[in-house]
C-alpha cells in the first residue's frame, strides 16, 4: 500500500512539474552586465502548430542571434492563473509578449496594472483594439488577416467548379469575421456570384463536428473548403480530403505540418492563410533594439511586411495552374499597394457584416 | 412557412439520414457504457474521460504499431505490400489499444468507487478533468505534439458497402458506406441486451444494482459484479473513444469529445437505461445534432442553432421526469384502492 502511495504521489508530482513548467524559473540571464532584453512569451499551450508556436519561433531566431534573452511560459488551460502569471512575470521581465489571454482577461489586468509596470514592456499580439488605450508600455499588434483570406477567397473562386465555396469559423467573434470578410470579398472580386458556404463550429476543438460541418458544405455543392477554426478545423479539412475536394488551412503553412505523416492530408490543403506572429514580434523587437521603436495604439502587421498572406509551398506551385498564379500575385500586390481595399471586421456593424453571411 | 419548407428540404435527404447515424455512433457507444455502470449500481460519470483516452490511445497505438511493421521506412516508399500490412496492422492495434485504455479508465473509477468508497460523482469528475489536461501530456511524451496529433500516422476503421442494400435507391445511400464502428453500434445495442437479459451475469448485475443488500443475501459478490459492469461500462466507452478518433476523423484532438459523453449520458438517462430505449434517445440527439449543422446554412443566429441538441437534451429529460412521475402516482393510486 505504502509503495502505491509513493508512486502515486511520484506520479502527481511529475504531472504538477509539467503543469508549472518554468513558472517559477523567472529571470534567467539576468546576470549582471548583460544588456540584452529579456524577453518572455505568456502562452497557454505552445504545440498549437498556429499562431503560439510561430510566435515562439520567431522569438527563438532571435535568441540564436544572440539578441535577446528569451524563454516561453505556458500555463495550462486555467484561465484563473491568467492575472496570477502576469503578476508574476511583470516585474522580472522587460518585454512581456502574449494574445489577450483568458477572453480578454489579460488586457484587463493590463488595464489596472500597467502603470505600476511602467518599466515593462507588453506586446499584446492579435488583439487590434483599444481595450487597454494609450498606455506607452502596452503595444496592441494587430494582423490583416483580411488581406490573407482576400487572396485565400480569390484563390477558392479561382479553383472551385461548383462556383460554391466553404468557410467553418470556430466561434463568432471579430477575429474570426476578419478572416470572413476578405474571404468573401476575394472571391467576390475573382468571381461576382460565387456562393460561400459559412458555418461555425461553437469549439476550437470539437474535430468531429468540423467533419460533420465539412461534410454538411460539400453536401452543398462547396468544393473548396477554408478553416479558421483552429484544431476542431482539421476535421474540416479531413472531410474536403475524403471526398476529393480542396482545403485551405490557416494561421501556420497546414501543409508542411501534415506532410510528413499524413500526406493525403497534406496533399489536399492547396495553400493556408498565414499570421506570420513570429515575424512581427521579430520587427517589434528589433526596432526596440535599434531605438527606432515608436509606440503606437495599434500596429498593424500585413502583406508588405511579409506577415500576411497566403502560403506559396510546393503543393501551391503544382496544384494552381501559372494562370491562376499570375492572376493571384496581381491581386496580391494590388491589396498591398492598397489599389484594392479590403473591409475590414474590426468595428463593422451587425447589419453589414449579415451580408458575408 | 418558407423556414419550414426551406428546412424539410435540407433535412429529407439521404444524405442528411446518413449523418445522423454517423453522428449517432459516437453517442450510442457512450450511452451503452453508462447503461452497463447504471445497472450495477453506479452512475458514471466519467463516460466523458474515458472516451477521450481511448480515442488518445486507438490513435497512439494504431501509429506506434503502423510504425513497427513497417521498420522505420516511410509509407511512401515502402512495398505496397507491407504497407497493407502495416495499416492492417494498425488498425487491429488501434481498436485494441483504445479499448483496454477504455476499460482500464472505468475500472479506475471503480476502484475508487467500489473498492475505496470514494464518492462515484466526484471520482467520476476527477477523472473528466485529469483527462482533459491527462491526454494532452500523453500525447506530448508520444508524439511532441500538444493540440492535434499530427505527427501520429494512424490508421482509420474501413467504410463498408452493404451488399444488396447498397443498389436500392434511397436506403442504400442512408445505410450503406457507413464506417464498420457505426454498424458494430447497433450490434453492440443487441449485445448489451442479451448481456443484461439472456445472461446469469446480467441477472447479476441488474439484482446488486436495485438492491445491493438483497443480492448479498442470496450470495453474491457485489464488489465482484460491479467490476465486471464497470469493465463492460468501459469496453463499449473505449468503442465510443475508437470510433471518435479512427473512424469519424482520423487523428486524436486535445478535447475531441466535446461533451459527446454527456450527451450520451442523458440518452441513457432518457431511455431509462434500457438498451432499446437508450439507442432511440441516441438516434434522436444525433439527430438534432445533424438538424444543428444544416440549419447554419440558414440565416438564424448561429448561437441559438448550436444550443439545439443541449435543449433537445433538457427537453427529453423533463418529460422523461413528468412521465415516470406520472407512473408513480398511477401506482400510487392503485395501491389504495
Amino acid at each position: 500500500m505504502k509503495k502505491l502511495l509513493a508512486l502515486v504521489l511520484a506520479g502527481v508530482m511529475a504531472f504538477s512539474l509539467v503543469a508549472c513548467g518554468g513558472g517559477s524559473e523567472g529571470g534567467e540571464g539576468e546576470a549582471a552586465g548583460d544588456e540584452k532584453l529579456n524577453v518572455i512569451l505568456v502562452c497557454s499551450q505552445l504545440g498549437d502548430k498556429s499562431f503560439n508556436d510561430s510566435a515562439d519561433a520567431g522569438l527563438k531566431e532571435l535568441k540564436e542571434e544572440g539578441l535577446i534573452n528569451y524563454k516561453p511560459l505556458e500555463f495550462g488551460n486555467d484561465n484563473s492563473k491568467v492575472n496570477i502569471t502576469l503578476e508574476e512575470v511583470a516585474p522580472e521581465y522587460d518585454v512581456v509578449i502574449c494574445n489577450n489571454l483568458g477572453y480578454g482577461m489579460a488586457t484587463a489586468w493590463l488595464r489596472e496594472n500597467a502603470e505600476t509596470y511602467a518599466d515593462t514592456m507588453f506586446l499584446i499580439y492579435d488583439e487590434p483594439t483599444d481595450l487597454v488605450e494609450n498606455m506607452p508600455n502596452v503595444q496592441m499588434i494587430g494582423y490583416k488577416a483580411n488581406e490573407s483570406d482576400f487572396l485565400a477567397g480569390a484563390l477558392a473562386a479561382l479553383i472551385s467548379e461548383t462556383g460554391v465555396i466553404g468557410f467553418v469559423g470556430g466561434m463568432e467573434s471579430p477575429v474570426i469575421h476578419d478572416f470572413l470578410v476578405g474571404y468573401v470579398e476575394g472571391a467576390r472580386y475573382v468571381n461576382p456570384d460565387i456562393k460561400v458556404n459559412v458555418a461555425y463550429i461553437g469549439s476550437y476543438t470539437d474535430a468531429a463536428k468540423g467533419k460533420d460541418l465539412g461534410k454538411t458544405a460539400i453536401d452543398a455543392g462547396a468544393d473548396v473548403l477554408h478553416q479558421v477554426a483552429g484544431s476542431a478545423g482539421n476535421g474540416y479539412l479531413e472531410a474536403a480530403m475524403e471526398a476529393g475536394k480542396w482545403g485551405i488551412g490557416v494561421d501556420s503553412d497546414q501543409y508542411e505540418v501534415f506532410k510528413t505523416e499524413k500526406p493525403d492530408l497534406a496533399n489536399s490543403i492547396v495553400t493556408s492563410s498565414l499570421k506570420n506572429v513570429g515575424l512581427s514580434l521579430q520587427v517589434l523587437l528589433r526596432e526596440m533594439i535599434d531605438g527606432t521603436y515608436e509606440w503606437s495604439q495599434i500596429r498593424w502587421f500585413g502583406i508588405p511586411e511579409g506577415c500576411a498572406g497566403i502560403a506559396e509551398n510546393e503543393n501551391y506551385l503544382a496544384k494552381v495552374s501559372a494562370e491562376d498564379q499570375a492572376t493571384l500575385n496581381d491581386i496580391k500586390e494590388k491589396v498591398a499597394s492598397g489599389e484594392i481595399k479590403v473591409s475590414t471586421a474590426y468595428g463593422m456593424d451587425a447589419d453589414t457584416l449579415k451580408t458575408y453571411h | 412557412m418558407e423556414f419550414l419548407s426551406s428546412l424539410f428540404e435540407l433535412i429529407f435527404t439521404p444524405a442528411f439520414a446518413a449523418s445522423v447515424l454517423r453522428i449517432t455512433t459516437p453517442i450510442l457507444f457512450a450511452a451503452l457504457g453508462g447503461i452497463m455502470a447504471r445497472r450495477c449500481g453506479i452512475l458514471n460519470l466519467a463516460l466523458e474521460g474515458t472516451m477521450l483516452t481511448a480515442a488518445l490511445f486507438a490513435v497512439i497505438g494504431s501509429a506506434l504499431t503502423k510504425r513497427a511493421v513497417l521498420g522505420g521506412v516511410s509509407a511512401a516508399l515502402a512495398d505496397p505490400a507491407l504497407v497493407s500490412k502495416a495499416n492492417f496492422a494498425g488498425i487491429i492495434a488501434g481498436f485494441i489499444v483504445g479499448t483496454v485504455a477504455g476499460i482500464l479508465m472505468a475500472l479506475f473509477l471503480a476502484y475508487m468507487a467500489v473498492g475505496l468508497k470514494a464518492d462515484a460523482y466526484l471520482a467520476g469528475l476527477a477523472i473528466n478533468t485529469m483527462t482533459t489536461g491527462g491526454t494532452v501530456f500523453i500525447l506530448y511524451m508520444v508524439a511532441g505534439d500538444k493540440g492535434i496529433s499530427s505527427s501520429l500516422d494512424s490508421g482509420s476503421m474501413p467504410f463498408i458497402d452493404l451488399p444488396i442494400i447498397k443498389d436500392i435507391p434511397i436506403l442504400g445511400e442512408i445505410f450503406s458506406g457507413q464506417n464498420i464502428m457505426t454498424y458494430f453500434s447497433w450490434i453492440c445495442v443487441a449485445i448489451v441486451y442479451f448481456i443484461l437479459f439472456k445472461t446469469a451475469t446480467g441477472l447479476r448485475i441488474r439484482a446488486v444494482g436495485e438492491t445491493p443488500s438483497a443480492a448479498e443475501s442470496v450470495g453474491v459478490n457485489v464488489k465482484k459484479v460491479q467490476y465486471i459492469a464497470m469493465a463492460l461500462s468501459g469496453l463499449f466507452c473505449g468503442f465510443g473513444g475508437v470510433s471518435l478518433s479512427m473512424s469519424y476523423v482520423q487523428f486524436f484532438s486535445r478535447g475531441m469529445t466535446a461533451g459527446k459523453g454527456f450527451i450520451g449520458m442523458s440518452a441513457m438517462n432518457l431511455g431509462n437505461a434500457s438498451p432499446v430505449g437508450t439507442a432511440v434517445a441516441a438516434f434522436l440527439f444525433g439527430f438534432f445534432d445533424a438538424m444543428a449543422n444544416v440549419m447554419q446554412s440558414m440565416s438564424i443566429p448561429v448561437q441559438f442553432v448550436q444550443a439545439i441538441p443541449y435543449v433537445a437534451t433538457l427537453v427529453g429529460l423533463v418529460v422523461f421526469a413528468i412521465q415516470s412521475d406520472n407512473k408513480v402516482k398511477k401506482l400510487k393510486a392503485k395501491q389504495a384502492k
